[in-house]
């Protein structure tokens, strides 16, 4: 059977595009998949802001109540990074750590309880602030960030990325509050 | 260039596989009979606990290890200590003793075999009479003092043996602990020093490396072969030997 050259240029160029498409789509979820496993990553950095604020609360249980409303906050940061919410929350909920965290540092170290006692007053006044600090570097520095951001500059600013994002592949869920 | 990107595929997979699991089994390492990582026992302790643990060794085969750490970031005391037992490889004979001093609780990890002489109630009553008041004064040398030396030669009597504990924790019980050391910092499920920080791989984060595969040159030279043999080949016509071209 003889194809006419019009017949076969249009097979052929439903071919490129279907082989274009499932390309972009290929290449572009399989992009995506080395993204989302760089979030093992960040959950293991996000596990030293949890376990930061366990120590603080922990300490912050000998001298103040659990009703205290900077306790609440903290503890409120605490389960939501714990827990399964949205990046988005969670992004924010590590913001919020870091401040509510300082105010509660602060409070502790202003009462009498914790500047009579040696060991609490060095927790609060050195250890625990090194730690918390040090979970936001680690968190902030994390990989995924890099990753998400970079994944979705290039499916922005590409005509593959165009094709992929027509073909249903969406851009990373970044690790910022906003 | 393809053998290149499937080692690279598959360095990330092994990493993406490996690295999680290595996450929930990160722990300090051993430094012997005595892991003072809360910086709050005296040299003298130290030493003497690992005197004890050698004299116990001796008499049952069995180990006596101390570990303290400042937080476990909400990790159980008794399932941490356990987790460290395990990690340690430590032997059915060998009793493990957590302090956490932030948190102020502690943990025993008892080893199958060593469970003759210390089963549960014993464990209970030893570090009720023994520990917990000396623990929550923190006088953290005597506590340790006072509980490594009823745990010997309770672990030793179950054996027939005994234990001499004299010339040990002398002064333990008689100078006051020392506070905290600030300067190392542990997570709970995990460990790291201040010191160590830069040189460590943890917390472990995953590396991201872009593959940038969705449209590579090989796809375009093939996919303009296709066009050039479709398209713009010049058609050639063959005559192998049956007479003159041309139409017939």
């Amino acid at each position: 059977m003889k194809l006419k050259t019009g017949t076969a240029a249009l097979i052929m160029v439903i071919l490129m595009v279907f082989s274009i498409g499932f390309g972009a789509y290929r290449g572009w979820s399989r992009e995506r998949e080395l993204v989302n496993e760089t979030y093992a990553g960040l959950e293991n950095m996000l596990q030293t802001r949890v376990e930061s604020a366990y120590n603080l609360l922990t300490v912050a249980s000998r001298h103040l109540p659990e009703s205290d409303e900077a306790v609440r906050n903290v503890t409120k940061d605490r389960d939501t990074l714990a827990g399964k919410a949205a990046l988005k929350t969670k992004a924010a909920a590590n913001e919020s750590l870091s401040a509510d965290a300082a105010l509660l540092l602060q409070k502790l170290s202003a009462l009498s309880s914790v500047q009579q006692d040696s060991r609490d007053q060095m927790y609060v006044d050195s250890y625990l602030p090194q730690m918390l600090a040090q979970s936001e570097f680690l968190t902030v520095k994390a990989n995924y960030n890099t990753a998400a951001r970079e994944f979705n500059e290039s499916l922005k600013g590409s005509l593959s990325g165009w094709i992929a994002r027509l073909m249903g592949i969406g851009p990373a869920e970044e690790f910022v509050a906003q | 260039m393809r053998r290149f990107v499937s080692i690279v595929a598959v360095l990330l997979l092994c990493a993406a596989l490996i690295l999680p699991a290595q996450a929930d089994t990160q722990y300090p390492s051993s430094q012997g009979a005595v892991t003072d990582l809360a910086n709050v026992l005296r040299e003298d302790t130290v030493k003497d606990v690992a005197i004890l643990s050698e004299r116990l060794h001796n008499a049952t085969l069995g180990n006596f290890y101390v570990v303290t750490r400042h937080f476990l970031g909400g990790t159980d005391a008794s399932v941490y200590a356990k987790a460290l037992f395990d990690a340690w490889n430590l032997d059915d004979e060998d009793v493990l003793l957590l302090m956490v001093i932030g948190e102020e609780k502690y943990a025993l990890a008892v080893g199958s075999a060593a469970k003759a002489g210390l089963s549960a109630d014993t464990q209970t009553s030893l570090l009720a009479s023994h520990f917990r008041s000396h623990f929550l004064n923190r006088n953290y040398d005597e506590a340790v003092a006072d509980l490594s030396a009823q745990i010997a030669q309770a672990l030793a009597r179950a054996e027939g043996e005994t234990i001499n504990v004299s010339g040990l924790f002398g002064t333990a019980a008689i100078q006051s602990t020392p506070a905290p050391a600030t300067g190392s910092y542990q997570w709970g499920n995990s460990y790291f020093s201040l010191e160590d920080f830069e040189d460590e791989d943890w917390p472990i984060d995953i590396e991201y490396s872009s593959h940038s595969a969705h449209f590579n040159w090989r796809g375009w030279l093939i996919w303009g072969l296709v066009i050039y043999f479709a398209f713009f080949r010049k058609k050639k016509s063959y005559n192998f030997g049956h007479g003159p071209r041309g139409r017939r």
